[in-house]
């Protein structure tokens, strides 16, 4: 542990930075005279998330290097966020990757419309990223979207997962399945590739079942991977959508090591502001939980929850909850008896 | 009135609300814009039966695009659907000695990837009076190329009058691939519009002793050009905005013609436009001006005086597009540039 606590990061994560354009409020993409203009991308998210409860926190990427490109570092830079391993692209071509969002309400569904094609990050080299990067951080994390987006970025991913595996650092991968960016068997032979390097697992319940072609009851599932792989930690969010405004969210994590499952009751009835990105936010939590503790499940489930619900009720991509905001949450949601109604 | 036809490329224009840095701005103003589309919508404004020919990807932010010429009464009849992207570019305006920036994201449009045999131009120009393409068009790929020629033999074919506005881009191509390309579609011009930068770069016409940073002029250059281009390529008329950037709030707004058979020449009233409120789009609203003049068979000098009335009020609205009428531009011409109030 000597070795870890010299290293300069807690978490870095890989992956594409976006410009998310978004009309305002509930206006349609389709009349907006203005775009709000912010920046996304699931492992951007998570390292927010863990930046904001105290993570010293950096995203590996790579971004053109003209205005766009400077407009997007700033303002990840401005959430406290390392831009010491964002990789430039000179070229005349280079370009950001764009999604525009509009908002839904029911029974109207969020509308994503993806503009990420040859993109700057698409080329991104394992030969350009610095040898320093492996043993920068305590962990690395990424997701299945990074290595959905291109066979250059899948071999770069697992090539980088290996040596960062290699060097000492805790490996933590969510799957993030997204059918709109490969197929479950395309999913299944990639992640299946780097899960012998993961310590941390993501998955839900579906992609157990449904992209890993799992069988039995959830912990049945998440016991199979730790028994399958040499894998440490499994995690499953398990969210029920009442209605698009309430949702019930919580989690189970499974510690490999002692052969137990940490759970606890759900936040229930969540008023959704917005819940794009409150997975995301869950990581940031269980990492924080398990980064700050050296690996307690307990504390994982309860930041990760706390993070997550709160996440919901909270508009845009990116967490913006800090440490005391979430324990006063985690106390708040163990407190049994009367609750103040405000926070004053 | 008359029928014209535009072919281009329309983007979709993200710019920085009140002369913000793009570091600063929280949101951008959304406008679609391209230099051919800006002049058939200009073309619209005069009372012109405008066409605007291109391609928008099947989505939300292609649909807006073609909004956008409906709203401005362009035909859009002849746009098609296809391609993965609508090209995007990203504008900071500038103001007195700051220039304004320009970021491009136009690779892999829907107008990048288009092929000819997506378009009937047998019926785009059947009964049409006016072509009008820019150099833009050919830059973007090269397909784009090849869509351009198209255009242009069937345009040339259905005995449509043919101009071009020369428009250099450094950031879409060399110098010496837009001379190869555009010197091939030159025979199937009649109308050349451009400024001493673009019949440098595109045509390989260098005027005498012109620094465009300079803010001087030397109109003597221009006739020598004009005439060795009128004796190279046959134009009908050989046209040049001046302009003379004092700062980027502050220009000298005026434009010279050549009769490319009677080598007459005529240089147009200056006009000293300041504050620029937004210039992107000033040579296609010039463009436009020209084009209705002769549409409307005015001579070249008034045809010029009108162009260059047109385009200067164009500097003072902001977005792509001169909203401006007819009406408006006579009354400019007539003299009253005074900005009071018409009631």
């Amino acid at each position: 542990m000597d070795k870890m606590s010299s290293r300069n990061f807690d978490l870095l994560t890989l992956g594409q930075l976006l410009l998310r354009l978004s009309p305002p409020d509930n206006e349609r993409l389709s009349r907006g005279d203005t775009f709000v203009k912010q920046v996304g991308g699931a492992e951007l998210n998570v390292a927010v998330g863990a930046a904001l409860l105290g993570l010293h926190t950096g995203v590996i990427s790579k971004l053109p290097s003209h205005d766009i490109g400077s407009f997007m570092k700033g303002k990840i830079r401005s959430y406290g966020v390392s831009d010491d391993f964002f990789m430039y692209d000179n070229s005349p071509s280079a370009r950001v990757g764009i999604y525009f969002y509009e908002n839904g309400a029911y029974p109207r569904k969020p509308k994503v419309i993806y503009d990420r094609a040859d993109s700057s990050f698409y080329s991104l080299n394992i030969d350009e990223i610095p040898h320093e990067v492996y043993a920068a951080s305590r962990c690395f994390h990424t997701t299945g979207i990074t290595l959905a987006l291109n066979e250059q970025l899948r071999r770069t991913t697992i090539e980088m997962v290996k040596r960062f595996k290699a060097a000492g650092t805790l490996v933590s991968f969510d799957v993030n399945f997204r059918g709109n960016l490969w197929s479950g068997d395309q999913a299944r032979e990639a992640v299946r590739e780097i899960l012998p390097y993961v310590d941390i697992f993501f998955c839900s319940e579906d992609t157990a079942r449904l992209t890993f072609l799992k069988t039995g009851t959830a912990r049945e599932m998440m016991k199979s991977f730790t028994q399958e792989f040499p894998i440490s930690i499994v995690a499953s969010t398990q969210r029920i959508v009442h209605s698009p405004k309430r949702h019930t969210f919580g989690s189970v994590i499974y510690d490999g090591a002692r052969g137990e499952f940490y759970e606890e009751e759900p936040y229930r009835d969540i008023e959704v502001v917005d819940r794009i990105g409150s997975g995301d936010a869950y990581i940031a939590g269980a990492l924080y939980g398990l980064l700050s503790t050296g690996g307690d499940c307990a504390r994982a489930v309860a930041f990760g929850n706390a993070t997550a619900a709160v996440k919901n009720t909270i508009p845009g991509d990116l967490p913006s909850s800090n440490l005391d905001e979430i324990e006063t949450i985690i106390q708040a949601h163990n407190q049994r008896g009367r609750q103040s109604e405000m926070a004053r | 009135m008359a029928k014209v036809v535009t072919m281009g490329e329309i983007m979709l224009r993200l710019s920085t609300p009140n002369h913000e840095k793009f570091i600063q701005a929280d949101e951008f103003d959304v406008n679609y814009g391209g230099g051919e589309a800006n002049v058939a919508v200009s073309l619209a404004n005069y009372g012109h039966d405008a066409q605007f020919v291109t391609a928008v990807p099947d989505n939300s932010i292609g649909e807006c695009a073609v909004a956008t010429m409906r709203k401005y009464n362009v035909g859009t009849k002849f746009i098609a659907r296809s391609g993965e992207r609508l090209g995007i570019y990203f504008l900071e305006t500038g103001s007195a000695m700051r220039a304004s920036n320009v970021v491009y994201d136009r690779a892999h449009s829907s107008i990048a990837t288009a092929v000819p045999d997506q378009f009937d131009f047998d019926a785009i120009f059947s009964d049409c009076d006016w072509f009008h393409f820019t150099g833009i068009t050919p830059a973007i790929s090269d397909g784009a190329i090849l869509l351009t020629e198209a255009a242009l033999k069937a345009a040339k074919a259905h005995g449509v009058t043919v101009s071009v506005d020369l428009n250099f881009r450094k950031k879409l191509w060399t110098s010496g691939k837009a001379q190869k390309v555009m010197t091939g579609f030159m025979q199937y011009v009649d109308v050349c519009i451009g400024n001493e930068e673009d019949a440098e770069k595109v045509l390989g016409f260098r005027p005498g002793a012109t620094d465009v940073t300079s803010g001087e002029l030397e109109l003597g250059g221009y006739a020598d050009i004009f005439s060795q281009m009128a004796d190279r390529f046959g134009f009908k008329y050989i046209i040049s905005s001046l302009r003379e950037s004092r700062s980027a709030s502050d220009n000298g707004w005026s434009a010279c013609i050549m009769d490319g058979k009677t080598r007459e020449f005529y240089h147009s009233k200056k006009y000293h436009i300041t504050p620029i409120v937004d210039r992107v789009g000033g040579g296609d609203s010039f463009a436009a001006g020209l084009i209705c003049g002769l549409l409307d068979g005015k001579g070249m000098r008034e045809a010029l005086e009108f162009a260059v009335a047109a385009s200067a009020l164009k500097h003072t609205i902001p977005g792509d597009v001169n909203l401006v009428t007819r009406a408006d531009v006579e009354s400019l011409v007539g003299g009253d540039g005074s900005g009071r109030v018409q009631r």
